[in-house]
């Protein structure tokens, strides 16, 4: 039996009369009451996560945030200890999820000892946000938006920087496009016939590092939530703490958010879904010569994991109260697909297919040329290369349970730009095809930064609304209509840019 | 699509393949010039004349650079229709070994003209070998490394996608020049052992391509990432607990 429960922040109304947040809110305190430099405080947490301390030229630099809270930005720990512990985030990585566990589970360690120090409960866990449960949970916890504690105290949990989808400090989940749909997938790594490329968990990453795509559970919930409840201030002049990977952790919201992604994986698994079993994955990337996976267990004892030392709640310490995930969204399924087509489905035919098929892909089409996205939106047309269309059409008329007719995806490369706090709505023939939120794209735009100011890539899947044009006979164009419009008002000095839109289609070449 | 894990191996293999292939005819001079070439390399490395060694300096470059080229190479692949992928890469290419030609041009002119005044001695190679330390601690060096992981958009259709594989390979060999010149002219400071020098910068430009890009500032690097590849997959190869929890 598990020491710890960790249960849903919205229990008793997601208010103080919920102990786990009344003690998590001084659990939080006390961390905050910690030098920078002192690897149990909260904002050396944060810094693990990733941080923009020397960061001079203004706002998302730590100098920079509005108080409440005051981040510090000295006394600096040691050089080494900077190079051990900061910035070990993954993303875009099939390690996504198992470092956050530990890097939860860490956190979770510090509370707990600050929070038994204050004569708490030594059972404490972190709660987790449901924003996919029923009635209000999709909007914040009450105890994260008030200012002062039940003893009148100021609130650790308060924000000033968090502005909500809105911008107007009502801070919730947009649900649509925020959904579970990623919990349909039963592959980690690759694609299938339930599951799109990258997979659940993020695509595979070995010695070469390159900004990739995020996994399917990163893009969805995880990446829009961020956005959601970062939001950009009212002037439009700052992204809140959430909306940006180097300032997010600084957040409390933030370790109640990746509890959620953390319970949303665990149940995954508990549906029957594997993990890689690779030694690539188990061993993380230091067995690719890359950092270890490293966090300060209280009295700054560091702990070296690996996803193989956290690939399984059994051999953890605490459960979820809950371990189910609300269904919000549906995909297609590969019957419907096929039944949709045309094709006569045979009794009696295994449907899953649980291995990646994903083994080649091929560009159909392009917008040749970049293209700048301000507040109006953008309108392109993206041509597709005859010869590949009338490939990928073929599939579609010789679909059957054999030949599995092409997968499809729309691509958005090089984005860059400096305000993460915007989503990208992206209509294709004036069909909507999804929404990507940019989380991330500030860092990925930045020359020295980790993708070396390539951007970030996105993509949505529009498998759908090529089956659709197939069916209406309207796939004989050569170019696709593709509108991108921004979910907010983009300000004059903070433009994005789209490197290339392109059209990848994935399956028998 | 990208970070299709197959195509990047089939890719490696390729270009380890013509790297070693290139170190054979660096060692051995076992190609259609082969007499010429092996001495062409040691005029190279001797410093003579630019107009006799260029050839020499091509097979070098093939040599050490191709297999810092998986990344670049991945980028072109993935982003041009399949038909015209071989065309892309070799544009690329040609873009990319173009620049280091003319580079190569320049460093073995000012060479010969150095030969002229200044005799080959231990003090040459080692004030070459400090300058090297200094260039390869310095800031300016981490941001060539650092451009060199940016990969940028390529136009898809007609002239526009080859003067993007061009445009983009002569990107790429310059910030490749720019984070490699110093490495790449050591070995021929040296009086002997120029292959193995030659090697070990092999060794070290690899694994510097195979890092993350970094804050631009002064750091000593090393081949600490391919090492510690090495010493990881051993590891993992002879059944040893990887890391502690």
């Amino acid at each position: 039996m598990a020491n710890y429960t960790r249960s849903n922040a919205w229990n008793k109304g997601g208010t103080f009369a919920n102990d786990d947040l009344l003690w998590y809110a001084k659990g939080v305190g006390i961390m905050q009451s910690r030098a920078l430099n002192d690897p149990n405080s909260w904002w050396f947490f944060a810094a693990i996560h990733g941080e923009k301390i020397s960061f001079t030229s203004g706002y998302p630099g730590w100098g920079f945030i509005p108080p409440v809270p005051i981040v510090p930005t000295s006394p600096l720990p040691p050089e080494s200890d900077r190079e051990i512990y900061w910035n070990q985030c993954q993303h875009r990585s099939w390690f996504f999820l198992p470092w956050h566990r530990g890097y939860l589970i860490a956190l979770e360690m510090q509370v707990r000892e600050a929070i038994i120090g204050l004569g708490g409960p030594a059972t404490w866990a972190l709660p987790y946000w449901d924003y996919l449960g029923p009635g209000d949970e999709y909007r914040i916890p009450p105890a994260f938006v008030q200012q002062k504690l039940p003893d009148g105290s100021a609130n650790p949990l308060y924000v000033t920087a968090r502005y909500g989808p809105r911008s107007d400090g009502n801070i919730f989940v947009s649900i649509p496009p925020v959904s579970s749909v990623s919990m349909s997938n039963d592959i980690y790594t690759g694609s299938n016939l339930n599951t799109p490329w990258p997979g659940f968990g993020g695509p595979r990453t070995e010695f070469w590092h390159s900004g990739g795509l995020s996994g399917n559970l990163e893009e969805n919930p995880h990446n829009h939530v961020h956005v959601d409840v970062g939001g950009s201030s009212p002037d439009g002049r700052i992204g809140g703490l959430m909306s940006n990977p180097d300032l997010a952790a600084l957040d409390p919201i933030f370790y109640l958010h990746h509890c959620n992604i953390d319970r949303m994986w665990a149940v995954w698994n508990a549906d029957g879904n594997a993990n890689p079993t690779s030694s690539s994955w188990l061993a993380g990337p230091a067995g690719m010569g890359e950092r270890k996976f490293i966090m300060p267990k209280p009295g700054a004892v560091p702990w070296v994991y690996t996803p193989a030392d956290v690939n399984s709640l059994d051999t953890l310490d605490y459960i979820y109260e809950s371990a189910t995930v609300q269904v919000t969204a549906i995909r297609r399924t590969f019957s419907k697909r096929m039944k949709q087509l045309g094709v006569a489905m045979p009794e009696g035919v295994p449907m899953a297919i649980v291995e990646d098929i994903h083994n080649t892909s091929e560009l159909v089409g392009a917008h040749d040329g970049a293209l700048r996205i301000d507040s109006s939106g953008v309108r392109a047309s993206v041509k597709l290369d005859n010869q590949v269309r009338n490939k990928m059409v073929s599939t579609l008329v010789t679909a059957s349970v054999i030949n599995v007719p092409d997968r499809v995806y729309l691509q958005l490369e090089n984005v860059r730009g400096t305000r993460d706090a915007n989503k990208l709505n992206i209509y294709v023939n004036g069909i909507a095809a999804g929404c990507v939120p940019l989380f991330g794209m500030h860092q990925a735009s930045l020359k020295d930064g980790e993708h070396g100011g390539s951007g970030l890539m996105l993509q949505v899947e529009i498998t759908d609304i090529i089956d659709t044009l197939h069916m209406e006979n309207a796939l004989d164009s050569d170019s696709l209509d593709v509108r991108i419009i921004p979910d907010r008002s983009i300000p004059k000095d903070s433009e994005i840019s789209v490197g290339r839109i392109s059209i990848y289609r994935e399956g028998r070449m | 699509m990208t970070e299709n894990v197959r195509l990047r191996r089939q890719i490696a293999l390729t270009v380890f393949g013509i790297s070693f292939l290139a170190w054979i005819l660096m060692l051995t001079g076992h190609h259609s010039h082969a007499h010429e070439t092996a001495d062409s390399i040691r005029t190279l490395v001797a410093m003579s004349l630019a107009s006799e060694t260029l050839p020499a300096w091509f097979i070098m470059i093939v040599a050490m650079m191709a297999p810092t080229l998986i990344s670049p190479l991945q980028h072109v692949w993935e982003r041009s229709f399949r038909r015209r992928r071989a065309r892309a890469i070799g544009l690329f290419a040609l873009g990319y070994v173009s620049v280091w030609m003319l580079a190569g041009a320049i460093i073995l002119l000012v060479k010969s003209a150095w030969s002229v005044f200044l005799s080959d001695s231990p003090l040459i190679a080692l004030m070459g070998f400090l300058f090297a330390i200094i260039w390869q601690c310095s800031p300016v060096k981490q941001s060539c490394l650092n451009r060199n992981h940016e990969h940028s958009g390529l136009r898809a259709f007609g002239w526009a996608a080859d003067a993007d594989a061009l445009r983009f390979g002569m990107n790429h060999g310059l910030w490749c020049i720019g984070s490699c010149w110093v490495l790449m002219t050591l070995p021929m400071l040296l009086t002997q052992g120029h292959f193995a020098a030659m090697g070990l910068v092999t060794f070290l430009m690899f694994s510097e391509s195979l890092d993350r890009p970094n804050l631009p500032r002064w750091r000593l690097r090393g081949p600490r990432k391919l090492f510690a590849i090495v010493k990881e997959q051993g590891r993992t190869i002879f059944g040893q607990r990887v890391t502690s929890f």
